[in-house]
């Protein structure tokens, strides 16, 4: 893996401080909403003391509390949410979200239909009956007449104590009511007078007809019993004596005197009826929250930290409260739920506590307040923290990763010098980049360079070498070659002297002919300082040369493939047959006799190449370019000739020249060596 | 009387080798280890041939700057460049100085001393009226093989003796290829082919001094060289 990459690695791990911050903040937010509850539910607590202080708040009756079924009969008589309008119109009820028994339409229409609901000191009594025809009472002349036969209604009231009061309620036409008490039993007879602080609607329906009256409360006892009658007292219709059960008004006096500000507190009996509802939930969020700058950190908050609220189910209200976590309440447990925002009322949390007494439930007590989703960022100090941490943390990965970047790119750049250094053709360049630096990897530039340049010395010592050993040993050459000379001259010479002369002579032949080796590639560099360059055939070239070539080296079989009619270059007519000269000599001597040299011309329309192929010996593969090098023989061994390890230096000299490159390699077919050389057409 | 040849050479031993070989063959002789040494003498008394090495010790140029002096003080006196360097630069500075040969060391004495024989020769020859049976003319080219002397456009070529026995083997065969060995040989010199090149190459701008469009000496590469007839 690069060096990069695994510094990409690490500096993920600096993800793991959002990581830790976010895991961080879970646990606040988790803990500051435990805290909002736990404190909610204190209050509760305390509330639901406070409430069962005082039990007669709850049950009007003490049966009630274990027995009141309205799918028995029993009715209830909820806290009037709205002020009541006497109206003969049901709209005080409202008909609830979920099924309330007693309060919610079913399919058929029911005979006789009744509601009641408290509100303030009054009790509302609504019923509709159903009649095909109703019959009015005649409006009496006198004062004190009997009442005449109509369809009437009669309510039967029993208290605690058992006392019982009935009321029949008619009307001489769709409006007012008149309610009379009457007689207990069939035949219900009304008397003459009304009852006081009764008044009343009757409305008919299309059914049938509709009574709304509203009385004092106290006039109404545990039980209550509806009839419906027509004139002939015959029972149409009727709700029988069964408990009346109902809200509070006092328990909701008591609860608004210490409801905590902002909060609603519910109270429901042990069936889950609602008795008593005080206090308000501010329905706007608190201002500090209305913070717009905030607002995108927020969006993102919510997604990271958004704790699992519920979604809101109705439970019944204004009837009463079934669902969690009142039901849970009315069972004995204490809890505290988060609810979504929904139908205008905010975010809340509801905590639910029983009521007991004397280690009964008897109730329940459900506090509701608004809780913003996100009570963190209410805290605007922990949410300027968190972003400070995210911010620290982007840049501290995007500060590594520049830092990474740079360093591996400074080290790649670094082994590309040092891979480039050496040319194919064994020249160094030695701009090492980067050798400024003051850390490890400048020193390693620096002792790269170093390296290098002691590397391009002893190279470029080594290439003058031969040039100055030859300049230097020439002089004293002469001298030995100018005083044999001299001594030839002496005569007589003895036959000895004459043989001793002989050696000396070849002696100083043959180290003439080393240094003429030695010193010809400066002479060719020289020469081709100044060289002219014109234009000429390189395959006119070829073709002279290799004609020529074949009656010189007769001992061998000389082929010559020019593929092209001709290719003009620019370059020097003379080094051109200087360099296949050389490359001839190298062919000759490594080919076997009667072996082929292969001389071609090939190319295309940019490239002229030049190839000369020998059959023979391999060349040794750790040579590659360096066979081009300045005294570096690929040859083993002494055939005549001293070699130097020149010849291909030559070459290379030449094909620099034509701004050529030139190459040397083993044939495919490992038969033996091919030299190429291309040079640009012109 | 005997010919006065001065030899300008620091290397001690080399100018005692010289000397003997020169001496052997009837010439006298003079040393000298310095140009200042050969410029006081040269005053005082000029010599009939010099032969001066290029490279002297205490001066890189002295030898090119002791050929200006001489050829200042006379026209006429032959000299003869000696140098261990056989770079173009020295040979072309050499002849832009007016020396009449140029010789590497490595020359055998026979060689040199042969040189020095022919150059007194041709001296005597240019005294001498040119005598037509000795001459050969190949088109505008006219060689005295007696003055050893050539002439292109009866213009003077200015040709060393090293050139001239060039052009006289080339021009002698018109369309045979005479190839660097016997060019050489022609030449008594011993050279490496490079060397034979370069004399080409000069050939060549002598004539093309007088006349631009001179291509006579064709390159046969490979093979040598040869003279084409017009």
């Amino acid at each position: 893996m690069s060096l990069r990459s695994k510094l990409l690695l690490l500096s993920l791990l600096t993800l793991v401080l959002p990581w830790a911050g976010w895991r961080y903040a879970q646990e606040m937010e988790s803990s500051l909403r435990r805290g909002q509850e736990s404190s909610l539910l204190t209050t509760a607590d305390l509330l639901s003391r406070v409430v069962a202080s005082e039990p007669e708040l709850l049950y009007r009756a003490h049966g009630l509390s274990q027995s009141f079924d309205p799918a028995r009969g029993d009715f209830f008589a909820p806290l009037l949410p709205t002020t009541p309008l006497l109206d003969g119109f049901p709209d005080e009820w409202p008909v609830p979200a979920r099924f309330v028994p007693g309060f919610s339409d079913t399919a058929a229409t029911p005979p006789l239909k009744v509601r009641l609901g408290v509100h303030g000191r009054s009790m509302h009594f609504y019923a509709e009956v159903q009649r095909a025809t109703i019959e009015y009472e005649v409006p009496a002349h006198a004062e004190f007449a009997r009442a005449s036969p109509s369809d009437r209604l009669i309510l039967l009231m029993r208290d605690e104590f058992g006392h019982e009061r009935a009321w029949s309620i008619s009307a001489v036409a769709p409006g007012p009511l008149i309610v009379r008490p009457c007689e207990l039993g069939m035949p219900w007879t009304p008397s003459n007078e009304a009852v006081p602080y009764v008044t009343g609607v009757w409305r008919e329906t299309e059914h049938g007809y509709a009574i709304e009256l509203r009385a004092p409360v106290n006039q109404f006892g545990t039980e209550l019993g509806v009839y419906a009658l027509d004139r002939t007292n015959a029972l149409v219709a009727s709700a029988p004596l069964a408990a009346l059960h109902t809200g509070s008004e006092l328990l909701k006096r008591r609860l608004e005197q210490y409801a905590p500000h902002g909060t609603r507190v519910s109270v429901v009996d042990v069936h889950g009826w609602l008795l008593a509802r005080a206090g308000a939930i501010d329905p706007t969020p608190t201002a500090a929250l209305a913070n717009d700058g905030d607002g995108v950190a927020r969006s993102i908050y919510r997604v990271l930290f958004a704790g699992a609220d519920e979604p809101v189910r109705p439970y019944g209200l204004p009837y009463g409260m079934w669902g969690t976590p009142v039901d849970a309440a009315r069972q004995g447990q204490r809890t505290a739920v988060w609810f979504e925002a929904a139908a205008g009322d905010p975010a809340l949390i509801r905590a639910a506590v029983p009521i007991e007494i004397e280690g009964n439930v008897f109730g329940a007590l459900v506090l509701e307040q608004p809780g913003e989703e996100l009570v963190l960022v209410r805290e605007a100090a922990l949410t300027r923290l968190l972003n400070m941490t995210l911010v620290a943390t982007l840049f501290t990965v995007i500060v590594m990763l520049l830092f990474a970047a740079r360093l591996s790119h400074r080290i790649r750049r670094l082994s590309r010098a040092a891979s480039t250094a050496l040319t194919p053709e064994g020249r160094i360049e030695t701009t090492i980049p980067g050798t400024n630096a003051r850390d490890e990897l400048g020193a390693l530039a620096r002792s790269y360079a170093t390296l290098l340049n002691r590397l391009k010395e002893y190279t470029s010592y080594l290439q003058t070498l031969g040039k100055k050993l030859s300049h230097e040993l020439r002089t004293p050459l002469t001298i030995v070659s100018s005083s044999l000379d001299n001594l030839a001259a002496e005569e007589p010479l003895s036959p000895e002297a004459k043989s001793y002369l002989e050696r000396a002579r070849e002696g100083s032949a043959r180290m003439h002919g080393i240094l003429t080796a030695l010193s010809e590639a400066t002479r060719v560099e020289q020469s081709i300082e100044h060289t002219e360059r014109v234009r000429f055939d390189v395959a006119a070239l070829v073709r002279n040369m290799g004609q020529a070539y074949r009656q010189t080296f007769a001992q061998h079989r000389i082929v010559a493939n020019v593929a092209f009619e001709s290719c003009p270059v620019i370059g020097s007519p003379d080094l051109i047959a200087q360099l296949l000269d050389k490359l001839m000599d190298n062919a000759i001597d490594f080919t076997p006799v009667g072996g082929t040299i292969e001389i071609a011309l090939d190319g295309d329309s940019r490239i002229c190449r030049l190839s000369v192929r020998n059959e023979g010996s391999l060349l040794p593969p750790e040579m590659g370019d360096r066979l081009f090098e300045s005294l570096v023989s690929g040859r083993s061994g002494n055939e005549g000739k001293p070699h130097l390890g020149l010849g291909l230096y030559i070459v290379r000299l030449i094909a620099d020249f034509h701004g050529g490159r030139v190459r040397a390699e083993n044939a495919p077919d490992s038969s033996g060596v091919i030299v190429t050389f291309e040079l640009p057409r012109y | 009387m005997k010919k006065l040849i001065a030899i300008v050479e620091d290397e001690p031993a080399l100018r005692d080798n010289y000397a003997a070989a020169f001496q052997r063959h009837g010439y006298s002789v003079r040393g000298y280890g310095s140009r200042q040494e050969a410029l006081e003498a040269f005053r005082a008394r000029l010599p009939d041939l010099a032969v001066i090495d290029v490279g002297l010790r205490d001066e890189p140029e002295g030898g090119f700057e002791l050929c200006r002096e001489l050829r200042a003080m006379s026209p006429e006196v032959p000299i003869i460049f000696l140098t261990a360097r056989d770079s173009e630069l020295d040979a072309v500075s050499g002849l832009r100085l007016g020396a009449d040969d140029y010789l590497t060391k490595d020359i055998s004495l026979a060689h040199l001393v042969a040189r020095v024989t022919a150059l007194f020769r041709r001296i005597e020859a240019l005294t001498q009226p040119s005598n037509r049976e000795l001459l050969i003319t190949r088109g505008e080219l006219v060689i005295d093989t007696a003055r050893l002397h050539a002439t292109w456009r009866d213009k003077p070529l200015g040709l060393t003796l090293t050139e001239f026995w060039i052009v006289h083997a080339l021009a002698k065969n018109p369309g045979h290829v005479k190839n660097r060995q016997q060019l050489m040989d022609a030449a008594n010199v011993v050279l490496d082919d490079n060397t034979i090149t370069s004399h080409i190459k000069r050939i060549r701008r002598k004539f093309q001094a007088i006349d631009p469009a001179f291509d006579n000496i064709e390159t046969m590469y490979g093979m040598g060289y040869r003279w084409k007839e017009a």
